[in-house]
């Protein structure tokens, strides 16, 4: 049983196309699953931008997201200094920020999300990666408003400039760098294993 | 670093792109205009005239994005530099187009949250700003997020699904590929999807080029602005100086007597009132408005020569030579006051007397030097007087 599933090739999948010896076959195919992966991709980042941005998602997710942060971000700045958090709101020595909707990582998330339930591999696998994907870019996000809050308390001038620039440039980067890892340590070995 | 230098270029470009689309997507259109200076964009309006923009938009946000984009689609191992050109030049392709998304919408809401808040105004209904509050929320997620995971995973996925058949073509009859490199097929498709997508672009700008919004088009856009805001002053105000402009006087006169029923001491909008009496011949009313500038700003030297030519083309030569002395008291290189002087000095036989403001005038502007009927003026005048050349 284990064998029949492990030996499953996903609909899709590149290693198909070893069946076939002509070789235009191949790359029309290699087009196919590329053209098939980006309409998915867009499809579930509609999907996903859809439903985190109702009035629900507002109230349910981006609220509770905020204040989770903002709470977890003062406990490990209070290692530094003087941390005190209201709700979303947070103060480091002095240095007031509030963490908004758009600051809790639901939407590199999403696209991290959408790239692995896009990507033609065995739901095993896209389990695996929102497993350890999330909680990865949770973790960047939190790293994220906590360094902020650093800038924003001891180098006030550059605290913009993160916010605005650096970090979110270093956000995709690095949730892309999640799901590199997500392929390549997941995915890659069992595609070469199965073929 | 790379990019560094490019920037400059990069802004215009987009600021370029932004100036023919923006009458595509703004209609009636509001803003007329843009500039660049390094990073930022400035914004024009016939809100505040031609020559003093409105507001500016600061892109440096944007190049980062750019940068990791092109970083992102750039990491992805293919060996071949023209499978690495080719997907440098589509990344910058699809920036360039979400740049220009994020641009558009953000040049309109900086446009709205100056107007609103320098100039007590709105340019958009509720339902355009919720749209654009929705458009700025998307396009700046497509420029952080989307663009660039999109460019990576396509890339990433190119090399991944090429990378077998590849491996397959090493022990088949066609023998071996290197990776990221594809069939004629695929090669074709892949043309085919570039040349496609540069349709699209060079279409959109030739659209753009052709949609290009006239005077009319910018009235109707103050229009809206009026309907929006009936009771600003400032609307109305920029409303009848367009219409002025585009020669349609009675409704300017309209616009610029509903300005004065709001705001009954806007000097500029009894100024604009006066001109456009003047324009329709009636001096009188023309006089009356200048005379009610000049009783709130007794040195505006524009409503006293504008007095001064009511006068001349009313036939009060007297008033209008005082008018024409005062503007020249305070401003003495003013060539239309010397001319207009010397007229009215002529029109009361005071012949060699208007004879140097006449000459001074030619002096001062290029313009009136080259008009023969005042040469010729200068020139029997001179003889009258005794003075020849």
């Amino acid at each position: 049983m284990k064998n029949n599933r492990r030996g499953r090739r996903p609909k899709g999948h590149p290693v198909r196309d070893r069946r076939s010896d002509d070789s235009n076959a191949s790359a029309g195919s290699s087009l196919l699953i590329r053209v098939r992966f980006c309409v998915l991709f867009f499809a579930l980042i509609v999907v996903f931008s859809s439903l985190t941005s109702s009035r629900w998602a507002g109230s349910v997710l981006h609220d509770r997201l905020t204040v989770l942060i903002a709470r977890l971000s003062a406990s490990i700045l209070g290692l530094f200094g003087d941390a005190w958090v209201s709700g979303h709101h947070l103060t480091f020595n002095g240095f007031p920020a509030s963490v908004e909707g758009a600051c809790d990582g639901v939407q590199p998330t999403y696209v991290y999300l959408a790239a692995v339930l896009a990507f033609p591999c065995r739901w095993r696998d896209k389990g695996w990666g929102i497993l350890v994907g999330v909680p990865a870019i949770f973790l960047i996000n939190f790293i994220r408003v906590t360094t902020m809050m650093l800038f924003g308390a001891y180098w006030p001038n550059l605290f913009e400039w993160t916010h605005l620039y650096g970090w979110q440039a270093l956000v995709i980067i690095l949730t892309m760098g999640v799901w590199i890892f997500w392929a390549e340590l997941f995915v890659r070995p069992r595609d070469q294993a199965t073929s | 670093m790379v990019w560094l230098p490019l920037q400059g270029p990069f802004i215009w470009l987009l600021a370029a792109a932004a100036e023919k689309a923006l009458p595509l997507v703004e209609r009636p259109p509001i803003l007329a205009a843009l500039t660049t200076r390094g990073n930022s964009i400035q914004l024009y309006s016939h809100l505040t005239g031609a020559a003093q923009p409105l507001t500016k938009l600061d892109c440096t946000n944007l190049h980062l994005s750019v940068v990791a984009s092109l970083a992102l689609a750039l990491s992805v191992a293919a060996k071949r530099w023209s499978a690495r050109a080719r997907v440098c030049g589509l990344a910058l392709l699809l920036v360039f187009f979400v740049m220009l998304a994020v641009c558009i919408v953000q040049l309109q809401w900086a446009a709205e949250s100056h107007a609103s808040a320098r100039l007590g105004i709105t340019l958009y209904t509720t339902r355009e700003k919720e749209f654009l509050d929705w458009a700025i929320r998307k396009s700046s997620f497509a420029m952080v997020y989307l663009a660039p995971a999109l460019l990576f995973l396509a890339s990433y996925l190119s090399v991944w699904s090429a990378a077998e058949p590849a491996e397959a073509g090493r022990s088949g009859k066609h023998g071996a590929r290197k990776p990221g490199s594809m069939s004629p097929s695929g090669t074709r498709w892949r043309n085919v999807f570039v040349a496609l997508a540069g349709c699209a672009g060079a279409g959109l700008l030739l659209l753009a080029t052709r949609a290009e919004a006239d005077g009319s088009a910018y009235v109707e856009g103050l229009k809206k602005v009026v309907t929006l805001n009936p009771a600003s002053p400032r609307a109305h105000y920029r409303l009848a100086l367009d219409l002025e402009k585009e020669g349609r006087l009675d409704e300017a006169l309209d616009s610029y007597r509903t300005t004065l029923r709001l705001k009954p001491d806007f000097v500029e909008a009894r100024f604009g009132e006066g001109n456009i009496h003047f324009s329709k011949g009636d001096y009188a009313q023309a006089a009356r408005c200048y005379g009610e500038v000049l009783e709130r700003q007794p040195g505006n030297a524009e409503a006293r020569f504008n007095l001064g030519a009511t006068f001349l083309n009313r036939g009060d030569f007297e008033l209008a030579a005082r008018a024409y002395e005062t503007v020249l008291r305070a401003d003495p290189d003013h060539a239309s006051a010397h001319e207009g002087l010397g007229e009215a000095l002529l029109r009361l036989n005071r012949r060699c007397e208007a004879l140097p403001h006449l000459v001074r005038s030619t002096e001062l502007d290029q313009r009136l030097a080259m008009d023969t009927t005042l040469r010729a003026n200068i020139s029997i005048l001179r003889t009258h007087c005794g003075r020849r050349e």
